[in-house]
């Protein structure tokens, strides 16, 4: 039982419910699997029907119960014949749910309107009842028939008379009022859609996405709706298969004709408001300010890396000017300074020779009689001339510090060693006039070849000579392979040039001037030998020299080994066989006026010599 | 039409169920048992799965693998693993830091990972339900313990698909016994706690679960491992040793295959005391050529298992306290699980939950497999759309519950809940009321609070005022209170007497946390 409500007492919201809390289900159960369903389709649980579901008819029972039952006065005004243009919706009494009723709620309703309006009922209640098809009744069961029916409600729906199909013109009020306008006709076309969920026209908050998908998905709306409810003549009523094939071309006909009209309908609203759409317009003025951002965007990047650039390449040609104007300044200062050092210096020197002078004369340069005075006047502006200031300091303080002889032996000592000096120099500049003499004399002998001949290598060719002798197979070739093996530097010569070189030498005999400065090349402390038995006879000393002098007399490698010796050697070599304890020792006895280590040297010498040998004739021969 | 199959899949047994005509039923395997022993073996010649395998493990202990379903799943470190190494009669190598079973086969060594024993049992499972239907598709649901993890669950659904079931979904092992017991599915408009007590053979667990608007939600769980109906063999076996030393003062507990027979008869003698009063137990030949004959009786079974019965029920009192509910809200207890079967252990949980029905209509053993089989015949032929619902979890609903004040015959108020509490939004209810014939107004006045509030302690939420009624005598004036809660949170009410018309609405927002 309800509380009585007191005087005053309206109603009102007190309080907030509490924010709902979230429960974790298991999914089990028939209950959550609907839910699911909800959840997954978005659907509201009113829209939601589970068939067989008790409580949820509960709930359309209370949703129909709550429509306005009013209506037999429309019932009972009812013709039979004019069933077609009837509303089906509004005789059934759910005039308000229309198509989206389910199927569940249409039957409940038919059943609940049948209860009420069955001629028996009415019978019943004493009311007059028409007889057979003329009573409304047949108009009920008629709008069931069709709307119980999937194919035949979907035709109804097509054409259903509240359905407003208008478009909104495109003109400025609507453009104005572009929600307001279109928002409600959008949603109300929405329902022909084959695809759900339909997109919704959106708010001026709509994203690009959004209005994109909106307009992609109604410039490519699949609609469902049909005209078959609209034909002029049932296909049933043909009384042959010509006449039926006739009415259902006929129908047909009409039917394309106006499902071409509701497609161009359609087209026709989405044109409109594309053209009206605020959020179009929007939407192409700002990517053209993109755009243009982009282009300045672009241009401002393109500059400013351009001024990088510039900027980059002043502060590098400043940089330089600054490093060079800095070096320059030093170089003036270093110069200054060095200018400034040497003037100081001249001016020291000036000084010193000054006093050196003053301190010559007022000691009347140290000597009596005019004629040693103007020699040694003549010595001491030479020694001024000559000496640095740092020697001539020195020999100022040492003549200052001193008595007069002390002071003289020191003058006379500088003087000496000036005197040397001068002499040296005299001597090396002579001696360098020479050299290049000398030189230029080598360079006219040695032709074109460029090759120089040094000792060794001379020594060498004197040695190749003397051991393949003339008739030797190609001898020159085997003598210049023997030279390139045997050689200490890198350069390779042919035997060509091994022929001249031969020849040069041998002629060089006749002139003993070229000889001389042949020998003078090859080895300066052998200037003075002069004739080749001398040079045999000194050949201790000559060493290798003589071998150029006359190479025929060349018999053995002599070095500074004489024959004698050499036999000796050879001897003690033959009686001391290898392996002789101390056999070097002994070896170094047997051979008068040489020591042990000068035996094996030359023992080393001897047994290389024979193996070059070895190997130049082998060379040769390949 | 593909057959839809419930499978409960425990570590000790596994059963099938299936829905026909509107009704769950066990599919018996071939040799008319309703539950199928999880048990593979290996002999030299072949692998067999089931009760051959169960019966062979007296002989063939070594190569017969039970209690997969412990191992499913878990890698090599897990404690469960170190457990199953202490009891396993096969033994467990690691292999990739996951738990291997060697056994001898065809005269050599060869490893199975648990999820290989396991879809050998589910083909085992399959040939049993193929022997019954024709149909080659088998939608199944599984049952699962609560506490399995999505590894464990993975691994049930690999094993399943491979045995050539199409897995629509896994469900928790207590929801689908209670969903056997249809609790809750009548009506939306139900909602109780509901106690699951399942006493398996290696394991027990309790669970509180709340149903509200039909839908289950887990308010707390306690699972124990290792306790179960296996010790209660251990305990007749005891029994059965201390008898025969009794009698022939013999230890029997050396001679490992005495001990084995030992262990079948005391669990045949378990079972046949739940139904009656006495078990008698004979093995011939059990020890040194002796035959063992001996009766025990269902109070001498009872004397020696009590305080492991006791034990048994510490985690009905634990769960309980655990979902803070008092244990006069329980409604009803499920009971699952082989063992729930003994009369003495029921009777113990009816005393601990004594305001509760206790629910063994249905078998428990074969419990969870009903109602897993009720859900796949629900969901079978729904398409892919099962496997999201799965995914749903969390759903929205009323923190507390909606009232309504009335007034009895004294005229004293009394709230009504219209709502009750952690009901699943979005809802949609209908009450009528009736109004007193003299009152020309009446007044609908909505307070939120707890269930037991009374007018003081609850919040008013909203007046509706109807007034101008009729005032005939014999018109009864009934008002239709119509409330919906919006996804959202919000309510929106609708009040209308029916014989005038008079109607009024208010729509009361939620408040925003």
């Amino acid at each position: 039982m309800l509380p009585e409500a007191q005087e005053g007492e309206e109603t009102m919201v007190v309080a907030r419910l509490s924010a709902p809390a979230t429960i974790c289900v298991e999914p089990v159960g028939r209950w959550f699997e609907a839910y699911a369903h909800r959840y997954r389709h978005k659907k509201t649980l009113s829209q939601h029907e589970s068939v067989g579901d008790s409580s949820s008819s509960e709930e359309e029972d209370e949703d129909l119960r709550d429509e306005d039952f009013q209506e037999d006065p429309l019932l009972t005004s009812l013709d039979p014949k004019d069933v077609k243009t009837q509303d089906h919706y509004a005789v059934l009494g759910i005039a308000k749910l229309r198509y989206r009723a389910t199927h569940a709620q249409i039957k409940q309703a038919y059943k609940r309107i049948v209860l009420k309006h069955h001629p028996d009922k009415r019978r019943q209640a004493g009311k007059v009842v028409k007889e057979g098809d003329d009573d409304y009744y047949s108009c009920i069961t008629k709008a069931y028939q069709l709307l119980g029916n999937k194919v035949s409600r979907r035709s109804f729906d097509s054409v259903d008379p509240e359905f407003d199909d208008s478009v909104p013109p495109n003109n400025s009020s609507s453009k104005e009022n572009f929600y307001e306008v279109f928002g409600p006709v959008i949603a109300s076309n929405a329902r022909w859609s084959v695809k759900k969920p339909v997109p919704k026209l959106g708010t001026a908050d709509s994203t690009y996405e959004e209005v994109d998908h909106f307009y992609s998905f109604w410039y490519d709306f699949d609609s469902w709706r049909e005209f078959s409810y609209l034909d002029e003549e049932d296909k049933e009523k043909g009384e042959d298969r010509e006449e039926r094939r006739w009415i259902e071309k006929q129908n047909k006909a009409a039917r394309q004709k106006r499902k071409k009209e509701e497609v161009s309908r359609i087209l026709k609203l989405v044109d409109n408001a594309y053209a009206c759409d605020p959020r179009i317009k929007k939407f192409k003025e700002e990517e053209k300010r993109k755009k243009e951002e982009e282009k300045k965007a672009k241009k401002e990047a393109a500059r400013k890396i351009a001024e990088e650039k510039e900027r980059q390449r002043q502060a590098e040609l400043e940089a330089e000017r600054k490093q060079k104007e800095k070096e320059e300044e030093e170089a003036k200062a270093k110069a200054l300074v060095a200018k400034k050092e040497k003037e100081a210096a001249k001016k020291q020197l000036k000084k010193e020779r000054k006093r050196l002078r003053d301190v010559c004369k007022t000691n009347d340069y140290y000597v009596e009689g005019e004629s040693d005075t103007v020699a040694m006047m003549e010595s001491i502006e030479k020694l001024c001339n000559r000496l640095q200031i740092a020697s001539l300091q020195d020999l100022n303080t040492a003549m200052a510090k001193g008595s007069r002889e002390e002071a003289k032996a020191a003058l006379d000592k500088q003087i000496e060693e000036m005197e040397t000096d001068i002499r040296r120099e005299e001597e090396e500049r002579i001696a360098a006039e020479r050299k290049k003499q000398q030189e230029s004399v080598r360079a006219k002998e040695k032709g074109g070849s460029g090759k120089p001949w040094s000792p060794e290598d001379l020594a060498l060719l004197v040695k190749a000579v003397k051991t393949f002798p003339a008739g030797t197979v190609s001898r020159w070739e085997v003598i210049a392979a023997f030279i390139n093996d045997h050689t200490t530097t890198d350069i390779k010569r042919t035997a060509k040039e091994v022929l001249n070189k031969t020849k040069t030498l041998q002629k060089a005999e006749d002139s003993r001037t070229l000889r001389t400065e042949v020998n003078k090349a090859a080895y300066e402390r052998l200037e003075k030998s002069t004739t080749e038995a001398a040079s045999i006879k000194k050949a201790e000393d000559a060493g290798i020299s003589e071998r150029f002098d006359d190479p025929s007399v060349y018999q053995f490698r002599t070095g500074p080994w004489n024959a004698d010796e050499q036999k000796c050697l050879e001897q003690a070599l033959r009686t001391y066989p290898a392996g002789t304890g101390d056999r070097w020792d002994l070896i170094a006895e047997a051979v008068p006026g040489r020591s042990k280590k000068d035996c094996m040297v030359r023992y080393k010498e001897l047994v290389e010599l024979v193996k070059a040998k070895k190997a130049a004739q082998a060379a040769a021969k390949k | 039409m593909a057959a839809s199959i419930g499978i409960s899949f425990g570590a000790t047994s596994a059963c099938l169920a299936t829905q026909k005509d509107g009704k769950a039923e066990v599919v018996a395997n071939e040799d008319g048992q309703r539950v199928t022993p999880a048990v593979v073996a290996y002999t030299d010649t072949e692998m067999v799965v089931g009760l051959a395998a169960k019966q062979g493990w007296i002989r063939n202990a070594a190569n017969t693998i039970t209690k997969v379903k412990q191992l499913l799943g878990k890698k090599f470190t897990d404690p469960d693993v170190e457990h199953a190494l202490k009891i396993s009669s096969c033994k467990i190598v690691e292999k990739d830091s996951n738990p291997m079973y060697a056994v001898k086969h065809d005269g050599k060594t060869e490893h199975f990972s648990p999820a290989h024993i396991t879809t050998l049992i589910f083909r085992k499972l399959m040939d049993i339900a193929q022997s019954k239907e024709t149909s080659a598709v088998k939608n199944a649901v599984i049952a699962v313990p609560l506490n399995f993890d999505e590894q464990q669950k993975n691994g049930i659904r690999k094993a399943a698909t491979e045995a050539g079931f199409n897995v629509l979904r896994t469900i928790p092992e207590p929801v689908a016994a209670a969903y056997a017991h249809n609790i809750g599915q009548e009506s939306s408009k139900d909602s109780s706690v509901v106690l699951v007590y399942r006493v398996g053979g290696s394991s027990i667990d309790g669970t509180v679960l709340a149903v509200n608007g039909g839908m289950y939600s887990v308010l707390s769980s306690v699972r124990r491992d290792h306790l179960g109906g296996d010790q209660l063999n251990s305990i007749i076996v005891d029994y059965f040793v201390q008898e025969f030393q009794r009698k022939w003062k013999m230890d029997v507990r050396e001679n490992k295959r005495a001990m084995a027979k030992l262990q079948t008869e005391a669990e045949k003698a378990k079972q046949i005391l739940s139904t009656m009063p006495k078990a008698s137990c004979h093995v011939e030949s059990l020890h040194e050529g002796i035959d063992f004959q001996c009766d025990i009786s269902r109070a001498r079974f009872e004397s020696i298992s009590l305080s492991l019965l006791q034990k048994f029920l510490e985690p009905i009192e634990e769960v309980i306290s655990q979902a803070q509910v008092k244990k006069e809200a329980i409604k009803m207890v499920v009971l699952c699980g082989g063992s729930t079967k003994i009369p003495k252990l029921q009777k113990l949980a009816q005393e601990c939950v004594p305001h509760a029905d206790v629910l063994n209509s249905v078998a428990p053993d074969e419990v969870i497999a009903m109602g897993a089989a009720k859900q796949a015949a629900l969901l079978s032929g729904k398409g892919e759309e099962n496997s999201l619902n799965e995914a749903i979890s969390e759903i929205p609903s009323t923190a507390r519950a909606v009232m309504l004040k009335t007034v009895d015959d004294s005229g004293s108020p009394v709230l009504k809940t219209l709502v009750p509490a952690h009901s699943p939004i979005p809802l949609h209810c209908q009450h009528s009321f009736n109004v007193s014939p003299q009152h020309t107004a009446c007044c609908v006045e909505l307070y939120e609070g707890d269930q037991e509030d009374t007018v003081e302690k609850a919040v008013l939420l909203a007046k509706i005022v109807l007034s101008d009624l009729p005032t005939g005598e014999d018109d009864v004036k009934v008002v239709s209170v119509a409330l919906h809660f919006r996804r959202e949170g919000s309510l929106h009410v609708t009040c209308t007497e029916k014989s005038s018309g008079q109607a009024d609405d208010v729509t009361i927002e939620c408040a925003t946390e």
